[in-house]
């Protein structure tokens, strides 16, 4: 079930509605059902996979707080460590099998066949399940926030269910820690008007997001990439540059639909993004993209590696460790390995070049702050891991590398000004009014980075200027979003007989 | 307690408001085709005696306004685009809910296809204006077979809300059908020609038989005439069969069956609005005529003109022949003007150089003036030959058609008043109407003129309504 089908819009307000009737200690039960229900509706079948993840990581850390109540030290340290170990393998197991089992298998023929040797493993082709990513990656921090004591285990094992399963954030994220949400669930905040008005706001911008501008943006990308050998340059640069924002929206946009749906439920998630492109280093831009599973990784794997604390060449190697299984995790190709490995080989350069870019603005007499300066380093950041998206959007890193050079080879500019990009799915209308939602974004994430918090302005208003804005999201999304069995005018070219 | 009271009082505003804007937005947004089409059936099915039914063809081939004007048969025609028979059986069930006709006359084309509908967008076109009820929700669990796609026609709003950068004048001014339904094309267009008749039938049954019989069987239980036809077009020898199969039908339940592949009323060669599928105008009026003749002999239908009850449809004919005058004035093709021309609506004095390149450059002029005079122009081969002028005078009121050839001067009292065509060299040429002083004929002093000039008038006022000329290559002329 997508947030954007209509199958959601009946089913979320059903939830909502039996919520609030319902008293306060069966909510979790209900919740939980519901959220199963969400789940199955993509496959019922798979629903077992995010139980046994479920149960797992719910025995474990009760196995693991057992631990530190009876036995001695040593032992107690070892039977925790083999706890996290076992719980960690029989999860990753379960997402390798799924995930990547049949890209190990692909690159062991492919390294075998390149070494000349007639062995062909074959191919499961498993269907993948959805979000096992995003469940796996909350469970298994919750089994090392009770191994670190951060947390005491859950003792009941319905509301852990719920937090490995809460629909709002079940199949894209964002990747809750047990700290906030956990506690959240043993006792729900009772909604109150203001929460259900900032969680429609947020759902009506994450729709706006998703079905307006992403989608949109879809359309000319998809047209540009799918073909991507007939076209050149401007038309590669523009898909390219445009493939960053219907990513940063279709993402965020997601996330913000699932804070504002599980803020009506009364339960705040956490900011997944946070004006990313403002950033003016890559190093903050994966401190503002999504955050959580960033965090994921920093909490339990650059960390627990030595993170920057075993010196400059470890930390390095960290950091592309950590990059490297981010883009793992991102998807089963090499593609996605290499665009991991470039972000962090981009921080090592900037972190290795800091000094000299230091000395440099000194000598030359640029003043860091200054906003032109900033805006300088925010393009330079946007350019570079812009650049690196073409590896997550193409099929595969070799089509990336075509697509680089065929950016950078052809000298077309007079496409900007031909209307030529306007046959490349988006008409002129559609893509003026894309043009305008990018902006409106741009302005939003000002707003962000500024600290300026949109919704509480509305919230100061007067209720009809309330409604208004309300009433104006809503149209303004029904009219100009992508969905539905959309209207296509060649199909309708019969009716001129 | 009044915080409490004012926040209801607002939800109530934002739900109302949400409606109204919906309601705003769905109407605004639907193209219009069937809302346009069949809104005036929608709004009082109770006046109708005859209802057509069929798809595109029926659409194009039966004028409704034609027969009020010439029988004052109240009829509509519900054919639409693209209709299977199971989507016209189903167009048939819903509109005998709110209208109770005496004679339903059906299309049977496409009878062998065994898809139910042709496509998603051609059933939109149809069954969008439909206003949703329990029968409009049998049709579609009947032809859309998965649930899902049926809610794009329960709210067709998820279909057309992004059309919202094709909106145009006509999606904030919907006016309705003038024609009652009916579709009247504009194009002349060489078909592709009728195939042989087949010696033998070739009997089958499909979907497409199975709805037909439900469509007889639901009309004798309602005790309603049916009359089958199968309207003309360059059919092929398949489609020769589905006639065939339509006649056997008609037969097994005694039930009158008009087979147009075998009637000579249309001539394809000038009827045509496309190569293989339509009626234009012309094909169109002569099939209307006929049914409506054929109606006339067999049926006791009413003739409501001058009842208080249809007092508004007399306003309806004379924006139907606005309409139809506006489309034809506007016309710059010599072919199409001619054929709009071929309508009682309209009398004409048709003017040919004789040094236009008419006659030689496209054979198809000579059989739509031919068709224009209704088959009465018998000097039209003799100006073609000899290369002389030409000039016709054709007056519907009387029936009567004049000609003249080469120097041959002309005058006749018409139904429309004098006409008086003076032949002779050069700017001696000129052609006066109803006792007037203005020569319609434009030749200039240097003896230029134009290779065909045409002037037009109101059949019933006898006003003239629009004066065309083309130049020597059939374009518009223009000094």
């Amino acid at each position: 079930m997508l947030f954007n089908s209509l199958h959601f819009l009946i089913f979320f307000p059903v939830v909502v509605g039996i919520y609030y009737l319902i008293p306060q200690k069966i909510r979790t039960y209900w919740l939980l059902a519901a959220s199963y229900y969400f789940y199955m509706c993509w496959n019922a079948k798979y629903v077992v996979l995010l139980l046994f993840s479920t149960i797992v990581t719910y025995v474990s850390g009760l196995w693991i707080e057992r631990c530190v109540d009876g036995a001695q030290e040593e032992r107690r340290r070892r039977r925790k460590k083999l706890c996290v170990a076992v719980c960690f393998l029989l999860n990753l197991s379960i997402l390798f099998l799924f995930k990547y089992l049949d890209f190990g298998i692909e690159s062991l023929n492919a390294v075998l066949s390149h070494l000349h040797i007639a062995l062909h493993a074959p191919e499961f082709d498993l269907l993948l399940p959805v979000g096992i990513s995003f469940y796996t990656f909350q469970a298994l921090g919750y089994t090392m926030d009770v191994y670190r004591g951060e947390i005491r285990a859950e003792k009941n094992f319905f509301r852990y269910a719920l937090f490995v399963s809460f629909f709002p954030q079940l199949v894209a994220g964002p990747i809750e820690r047990s700290k906030n949400l956990l506690c959240q669930l043993d006792r729900p905040a009772k909604p109150t008007p203001d929460s259900l008005r900032d969680g429609c706001l947020l759902m009506l911008w994450g729709y706006f997001l998703k079905v307006v501008l992403a989608d949109r943006i879809a359309v000319f990308v998809d047209a540009v990439y799918g073909d991507f050998e007939t076209y050149t340059g401007v038309y590669l640069i523009v898909a390219t540059v445009l493939f960053a924002v219907q990513i940063y929206c279709d993402f965020s946009g997601y996330s913000v639909i699932a804070m504002g749906t599980a803020k009506i439920l009364g339960i705040r998630l956490m900011e997944n993004f946070d004006a990313p492109y403002l950033s003016t280093s890559v190093a903050e831009f994966w401190r503002r993209w999504h955050i959580s599973l960033s965090g994921w990784f920093r909490d339990y794997l650059y960390i627990p590696l030595g993170g920057n604390r075993k010196g400059r060449l470890r930390k390095y190697g960290n950091l592309l460790i950590t990059f490297g299984v981010s883009g793992l995790w991102h998807g089963a190709d090499w593609s996605y390995v290499i665009w991991g490995l470039l972000n962090g080989v981009y921080q090592i350069i900037g972190d290795v070049l800091s000094p000299v870019k230091k000395k440099a603005a000194a000598f030359l007499g640029i003043k860091e702050d200054s906003l032109s300066h900033r805006g300088i380093r925010m393009v330079a950041t946007f350019f570079l891991v812009d650049l690196a998206w073409v590896f997550f959007r193409a099929d595969s890193a070799l089509h990336a590398l075509r697509i680089i050079k065929r950016m950078f080879t052809a000298d077309n500019h007079w496409v900007w000004f031909d209307g030529s990009l306007y046959q490349c799915g988006l008409n002129q209308k559609n893509f003026t009014l894309m043009i305008w939602g990018i902006l409106l974004l741009f302005a939003a994430d000002i707003c962000k980075y500024k600290h300026i918090r949109i919704r509480e302005i509305v919230a100061k208003q007067d209720y009809w200027a309330q409604l208004l804005t309300v009433m104006a999201a809503v149209f303004g999304i029904l009219l100009l979003g992508m969905w539905g069995a959309g209207y296509d005018a060649a199909n309708f070219i019969y009716f001129q007989f | 307690m009044k915080k409490r009271a004012i926040k209801i009082f607002w939800v109530c505003m934002a739900v109302l408001l949400f409606a109204a804007g919906l309601r705003f937005l769905t109407d605004l947004l639907n193209p219009g085709y069937a809302y346009t089409k069949n809104k005036e059936f929608l709004e009082e099915g109770e006046m109708y005696d005859i209802l057509f039914f069929g798809n595109s063809h029926m659409t194009n081939a039966v004028y409704p306004m034609e027969l009020w004007h010439d029988y004052g048969i109240a009829s509509y025609n519900l054919a639409g685009y693209g209709n299977q028979i199971p989507t016209t059986y189903w167009m048939m069930e819903y509109a005998l809910e709110c209208s109770n006709p005496k004679l339903i006359v059906m299309d049977c084309a496409h009878l062998k296809v065994e898809e139910k509908v042709q496509t998603k967008e051609l059933l939109h076109a149809q069954i969008d204006c439909l206003p949703l009820n329990r029968d409009k929700w049998r049709m579609l669990c009947d032809l859309i077979e998965d649930p899902k796609e049926r809610l794009e026609f329960v709210w067709d709003f998820s279909v057309y809300h992004d059309r919202w950068w094709d909106l145009g004048q006509g999606d904030f001014e919907k006016e309705s059908n003038v024609e009652k339904g009916a579709k009247i094309e504009i194009d002349v267009v060489s078909p592709q020609g009728l195939a042989d008749r087949p010696a033998q039938a070739d009997p089958f049954t499909s979907t497409g038989t199975d709805y037909l019989r439900r469509i007889i069987e639901e009309c004798q239980s309602r005790g309603i005439e049916l009359l089958l036809v199968y309207l003309p077009y360059s059919a092929s020898a398949q489609e020769w069969q589905e006639a065939f199969c339509a006649e056997q039908m008609a037969e097994e339940y005694g039930v009158p069956y008009l087979n147009f592949l075998e009637l000579s009323v249309v001539d394809l060669a000038v009827d045509s609005y496309d190569p293989h599928e339509h009626l234009n105008g012309s094909g169109g009026r002569k099939v209307t005529d006929y049914l409506g003749a054929y109606i006339d002999r067999h049926y006791e239908i009413a003739d409501h003109r001058g009842e208080e009850a249809y007092s508004g449809w007399d306003e309806d004919y004379r924006r139907y022949t606005d309409y139809k005058l506006q489309c034809t004035s506007s016309l710059e093709a010599l072919d199409k003007y001619l054929m709009m021309l071929a309508d009682p609506a309209f009398d004409c004095c048709v003017y040919v150089s004789g040094e236009a390149a008419v006659w030689g450059r496209d054979e198809k002029y000579m059989p739509l003036i031919e068709s224009l005079s209704g088959g009465k122009a018998e000097k039209l081969e003799e100006a073609a030959a000899l290369g002389e002028d030409y000039f016709l005078v054709l007056d519907h009121k009387s029936g009567q058609v004049y000609e003249s050839v080469g120097g041959e001067s002309l005058q006749a009292e018409c139904s429309f008043g004098q006409v008086r065509y003076e032949a002779g060299k050069e700017e001696s040429k000129a052609l006066y109407l109803q006792d007037g002083e203005e020569n319609y004929l434009h030749v200039t002093p240097q003896g230029n003129e134009a290779a065909v000039q045409i002037v037009v008038l109101d059949s019933e006022k006898g006003s003239i309504v629009d004066v065309k000329r083309f130049d020597g290559k059939l374009a518009v002329y223009t000094e």
